[in-house]
């Protein structure tokens, strides 16, 4: 440009410039005021504008210590000097940052911190104030089995107490259990009465198949027993009230008459003079060495040394017998078979990769690490023009392309004349002009030509375009059908790349 | 210049005894800037209007050269087949409105509802 500049609108250093932006706090929103607000985006506090903002939200923006240009490093500090000191933070809060050797720009490096809370190996315990660890119930669960009736032969009915696990443990000690059987559960399953499954018809005993298959003349024996059996079911049950109650007495084992009978014996062993067997420290000290001289001969030493080698007990057979050869053998076997499977793996299979065909070399492939086997760079060019593909412009008949005037070349499956269509516009354009007789003004060299000329030239150049299509409609429409039916020929018997409608 | 110095002078001459509720205007500058024009030109149409109900001197809105951003990539994500590109634009229309008032009156006109497409700047600065 080359005049002066001319004295702006708005002188740029000395403004206020205000954004309208998507308002930053959720909390003072209220449908009244608009979701964008003003803010200002320079840096000139010089220029203070008390009156476009509202005033509580230009305070709010200057001292608001949770808004995000609040740390912002400010460029006039001696407007602000009465604020804190650049920071934004309370002083307790910088002091433990510059303690932990954070750097002090107003950050607050102790959200990110983690205090280290126990010294436990790899896994985080995390304590849960709140747990109760005594409402977890135990893992194990123990049966009180002290209340269970026995029902074997081995015990004698008519005793009382006789019947318990007493008789049969060998071992019994006082343990506090909880209560393994839910009191739900125990009532569930201790339906004795069955009175839910109780029949309308309550004629039947519980026994009744079995009563009628038993001939009637022992009818009225079984009933006495049966009755007596289930009375004594009835009594075999579990007592429920007390089951978490620790049995503070250890019961013995009720005695049964084997164990009188051990007692005498045992009693008989210890009183007994006889020589029970071996006593260290006798007088028979020198027999008792040849005793054990003769005891070891008939074992050979070298069997039970301890060789390197393993040795199957199969080995340690004579080496004259059948069967010591026959393994020997087959181990022998065995390693030549593994050794010689081993071998054969050894060997390096030589894969040639170079192929003769593509060994075009580019500096790209070269640098790169890619194989040029798969790699074939290109470059990558811009689109051009499609049209390049058709022959040059001053040939109207394209099939005319190498051959003279006289001669028509034909081509397809019916060897008809190929490209008898003209294909150009500039065709039609010339067609015109020569109709409308303009005579052809001489070319005069770019440059030279007035503005007039010039305009003139493109005029009558946009006249002659127009009548061309004109022209060119008009035909059309004429001859639409003739184009029909030479299209349909055309696609059967000549090459493809005539389309004429 | 000094028209405008002229404009700033003569500003108080009203009733006798009257003085001017605030004598203090401002140059004005407001820029907005969108992509989509049928709200530009609300918008601006709207602050316009604004600004002549309450009589206040104004220019504008003023159209810049709308900005063209181009982008010509390939259609294809493989490198097969004919190579057709797509042509995606991004046009940005921007109008610049001047005015010359008080700030009240301002604060006033720039409470209009604004779509949220267009992008508004305001530059202020003392006569």
């Amino acid at each position: 440009m080359g005049g002066k500049k001319k004295k702006s609108f708005i002188d740029k250093k000395r403004s206020a410039t205000f954004t309208l932006v998507a308002r930053d706090s959720a909390s003072s929103s209220d449908p009244l005021s608009s979701n964008r607000v003003f803010v200002r985006t320079d840096n000139h506090y010089d220029y203070s504008v008390p009156g476009f903002l509202d005033s509580d939200e230009e305070q709010d923006n200057r001292h608001d210590e949770s808004s995000i240009f609040a740390d912002a490093v400010e460029e006039s500090g001696a407007r602000y000097a009465g604020r804190s000191n650049g920071s934004g933070l309370p002083e307790e809060v910088r002091k433990e940052i510059l303690e932990l050797g954070l750097p002090d720009d107003g950050y607050n490096y102790l959200m990110h911190l983690r205090e280290i809370r126990n010294q436990g190996g790899g896994s985080a315990y995390y304590e849960n104030p709140r747990a109760r660890f005594d409402l977890v119930p135990l893992d194990v669960k123990a049966y009180d089995a002290s209340r269970v009736r026995l029902n074997s032969d081995a015990v004698k009915d008519d005793e009382p107490g006789v019947d318990t696990i007493y008789k049969v443990a060998s071992k019994s000690a006082p343990v506090r259990v909880q209560k393994a059987i839910d009191p739900d559960v125990i009532r569930l399953l201790d339906d004795s009465d069955l009175s839910r499954f109780g029949s309308d018809v309550e004629d039947l005993e519980e026994d009744f198949v079995l009563m009628a298959n038993q001939p009637d003349g022992e009818e009225d024996e079984n009933d006495d027993v049966q009755v007596k059996k289930s009375g004594a079911d009835e009594e075999a049950v579990y007592e429920r009230e007390s089951d978490s109650e620790v049995d503070d007495v250890v019961q013995q084992r009720v005695r049964r008459p084997l164990d009188d009978a051990f007692d005498e014996a045992f009693k008989e062993y210890l009183s007994s003079d006889e020589d029970n067997g071996p006593i260290f420290g006798d007088e028979n000290q020198a027999e008792l060495e040849e005793k054990l001289k003769g005891a070891l001969k008939d074992f050979n030493l070298k069997d039970s040394v301890q060789e390197e080698v393993y040795k199957a007990p199969a080995d340690s057979v004579k080496d004259d017998q059948e069967s010591a050869q026959v393994i020997r053998k087959c181990t022998e076997y065995a390693q030549k078979y593994l050794n010689e499977s081993e071998g054969e793996e050894r060997e390096v299979v030589l894969v040639s990769e170079s192929s003769d065909e593509s060994e075009m070399w580019d500096c790209e492939t070269i640098v790169s690490t890619y194989s040029n086997l798969d790699n074939h760079p290109a470059k990558i060019e811009a689109p051009g023009n499609p049209k390049r593909r058709l022959p040059p412009k001053s040939i109207p008949f394209p099939g005319e392309l190498g051959a003279g005037k006289d001669v028509i070349t034909l081509g397809g499956k019916e060897m008809l004349p190929v490209n008898y269509l003209p294909q150009r516009r500039k065709i039609m354009e010339g067609l015109v002009r020569e109709k409308l007789g303009s005579a052809e003004k001489p070319k005069k060299v770019v440059g030279e030509e007035s503005k007039e000329e010039k305009k003139e030239r493109k005029v009558a150049l946009k006249n002659e375009r127009r009548e061309a299509r004109r022209a060119k409609k008009e035909l059309k429409g004429l001859y639409k059908s003739e184009t029909q039916r030479a299209q349909k020929a055309v696609a059967v018997t000549g090459p493809s790349s005539i389309h004429l409608m | 210049m000094a028209a405008v110095a002229g404009y700033g002078a003569m500003k108080p001459t009203t009733k006798l005894g009257v003085e001017e509720p605030q004598d203090q205007l401002n140059r004005i500058h407001i820029t907005l800037s969108s992509r989509d024009v049928k709200s530009l030109e609300k918008v601006c149409s709207d602050l316009v209007k604004g600004a002549k109900d309450k009589q206040v001197r104004v220019k504008g809105p003023v159209r810049m050269p709308t900005k063209v951003l181009h982008i010509t990539t390939r259609k294809s994500p493989c490198g097969e087949g004919t190579n057709t590109w797509d042509r995606f634009e991004l046009r940005i229309h921007k109008r610049v409105i001047q005015l010359i008032s008080t700030k009240e009156v301002v604060k006033k006109i720039t409470e209009i509802k604004i779509e949220s497409s267009v992008e508004v700047d305001v530059r202020i600065a003392n006569l």
